[in-house]
């Protein structure tokens, strides 16, 4: 009778027992399915965030390689590696295709960037083409260009372009309105003259006489000199100048070390003697609403523009005293000439090269169009 | 047994034992028998609820968060042309069909600029494809859900595609901003993405998605 007794006790606690087990059993299972879907939940969150990181690196890549370029413009695309400290890494080429545009040879390389995430489990291809160009985007033909014509003054001259006109048809001077040379001391003359000291004794043109060598009247003289030279419109001038790799106003700082482009607001004074550019590293000199005095003895070796912006309607004027000269070429975008003055620009095809191919006047400009994730 | 031999000692044992619990005793054990019913009730009540909740929540982030990282990755890449070698060398003769193609607008009655057209070349041909595939993108707002452009219909046309179960969530807004920028000459051009949702069953779940996607190919 006692276990009796002990078995009806055990039951009644049987019936708590077993809902309090069913119900303890029913909360796991919904607290392990709570946790099955707060994982899943949690992996989708990771694998989002996977993509991001792998999408900025490959995006990193690719400002690295592009900032490569912009110093390095002849940077090979060999391809290298790099990462974003504990968010992902990236590795990045480049390849290049020769194009021809504006008759001209550019280089478009297409740059390839492969993101992936710190765990590697994401990874994202980002390609993009940038295209790399010379700031000059046309060369002067003759040594001396201007717009608004010339009225020599003073001692003038000109050694020519051999080949400004043509194949073996030579130009000293190029302007839309006329060259007046009736007044001064004028003489244009060939290389091979002007080497010899000869140009006086062998001139293509000179005071009253103007030969075929000097271009005036153009009807084919461009609008916009700024624009024929740079590809940059006269009234967007504030663009080339972010361009430029020196912003000054004054030239009392240029020497033989002057490099690049360089761009000067206001008046410009080169000293005696002062040799500005030499012919493997010209440069390009913008003297923007100033004149450009250029003293005894100094040269500057490679392009000066003397711009005058289309707002101002002051004429400005170049000075070249005693010998001082330009090796390369001369353009103005304004008349020349009218106080008295002394020119000398000296034609050189190789100064004048090397500015479309040197390094330093190799600009980068990315293609639209050409960014892709996919 | 209650028999001879045992009598006095287990039939006077069984009175005892037959006594049974007090009432006090009973109640004492029923009540905290209840309270642990009630309690581990309740657990599972507010487990249940929670992960009720959290699918819910789940599922709200699904409907928009995937549409919504769908439309900026695809807004991201307007513009893109297969055909940029022979742009950039003629560009004159060679424009990218795929230019300046951001359209935002409006379905009649809806909120405006909630609707967002644009193309780029998914097949890297350089040419603007109508079909196989449609090239013409775009995505709207209608009736509280996101749909996706279909054969190249405009925003006002009826026969684009769903994208969200209005049956699960309410789209209650997409905004579409056009944004450009013109810093040393160089136009940046970006399109501001905003889009707002509620579980259709629990309106207190919300989410609010907003970014600026720059749009790298777009050409001034």
């Amino acid at each position: 009778m006692k276990a009796k007794t002990t078995t009806v006790s055990t039951q009644r606690g049987a019936i708590v027992l077993t809902s309090v087990v069913l119900l303890l059993t029913m909360a796991a299972l919904v607290t392990l399915y709570t946790g099955q879907v707060k994982s899943f939940e949690n992996q989708i969150t990771l694998n989002e965030q996977n993509r991001l990181l792998a999408f900025n690196s490959a995006e990193a890549g690719l400002m690295k390689a592009l900032g490569i370029l912009s110093i390095e413009p002849y940077w090979d695309g060999a391809q290298f590696t790099g990462g974003l400290p504990g968010q992902g890494s990236f590795t990045t080429t480049g390849s290049w295709d020769e194009i021809l545009r504006e008759s001209a040879t550019q280089r478009l390389v297409t740059l390839e960037s492969v993101g992936q995430s710190p765990d590697q489990l994401s990874k994202v291809t980002v390609t993009e083409q940038a295209l790399v160009y010379p700031l000059v985007a046309n060369l002067p033909d003759a040594p001396l260009v201007v717009a608004g014509g010339i009225a020599a003054g003073g001692a003038f001259e000109v050694v020519a372009n051999p080949d400004g006109g043509g194949a073996g048809v030579p130009l000293s001077v190029w302007s839309d309105l006329d060259v007046d040379l009736l007044n001064g001391s004028t003489k244009t003359c060939s290389q091979q003259s002007f080497a010899e000291g000869n140009c006086s004794n062998t001139p293509y043109s000179q005071t009253g006489i103007q030969g075929p060598d000097i271009l005036d009247d153009d009807a084919g003289f461009p609008d916009d000199l700024l624009e024929y030279i740079f590809n940059v419109p006269a009234i967007e001038w504030a663009l080339l100048r972010t361009e430029a790799d020196e912003v000054v106003s004054t030239c009392t700082s240029l020497g033989a070390a002057s490099s690049g482009v360089i761009w000067v607001e206001g008046p410009c004074y080169i000293t005696t003697n002062t040799l500005v550019g030499n012919n493997t590293n010209p440069v390009i000199l913008i003297v923007a609403d100033g004149d450009l005095t250029m003293n005894s003895g100094s040269i500057i070796t490679g392009l000066v523009f003397s711009f005058r912006k289309p707002t101002t309607t002051i004429n400005y004027d170049i000075y070249m005293t005693g010998g001082a000269r330009v090796i390369g070429g001369v353009v103005a975008n304004h008349i020349l000439g009218h106080a008295n003055g002394y020119y000398h620009s000296t034609y050189h095809r190789d100064v004048l090269t090397w500015l479309q191919q040197h390094s330093s006047f190799q600009r980068l400009a990315r293609v639209p169009g050409s960014w892709r994730d996919y | 047994m209650c028999d001879e031999y045992n009598r006095e000692i287990y039939c006077e044992m069984n009175v005892r034992y037959q006594g049974g619990y007090t009432l006090i005793e009973i109640m004492i054990a029923m009540t905290l028998a209840v309270g642990s019913l009630a309690a581990v009730s309740s657990l599972v009540g507010y487990g249940v609820g929670v992960n009720g909740n959290l699918l819910n929540s789940a599922r709200l982030n699904e409907e928009l968060g995937n549409v919504y990282a769908l439309i900026i990755a695809d807004l991201r890449r307007t513009g893109y042309s297969g055909n940029t070698k022979a742009m950039v060398s003629q560009p004159d003769a060679n424009p990218s069909p795929f230019n300046q193609s951001i359209s935002i607008s409006e379905y009649p009655g809806e909120t405006a600029q909630s609707c967002v057209l644009f193309s780029y070349d998914r097949n890297d041909n350089g040419t603007l494809d109508l079909a196989s595939p449609n090239e013409n993108f775009g995505y709207r707002l209608l009736d509280g859900t996101v749909e996706i452009r279909r054969n190249s219909l405009d925003c006002t046309s009826n026969g684009w595609e769903d994208l969200t179960d209005s049956s699960v969530v309410n789209v209650t807004s997409l905004r579409f901003a056009f944004n450009q920028t013109v810093q040393q000459g160089i136009t940046s051009t970006s399109v501001t993405v905003f889009l707002s949702g509620e579980l259709s069953a629990n309106d207190k779940l919300s989410r609010v998605y907003q970014t600026v996607v720059v749009v790298r190919n777009h050409e001034s």
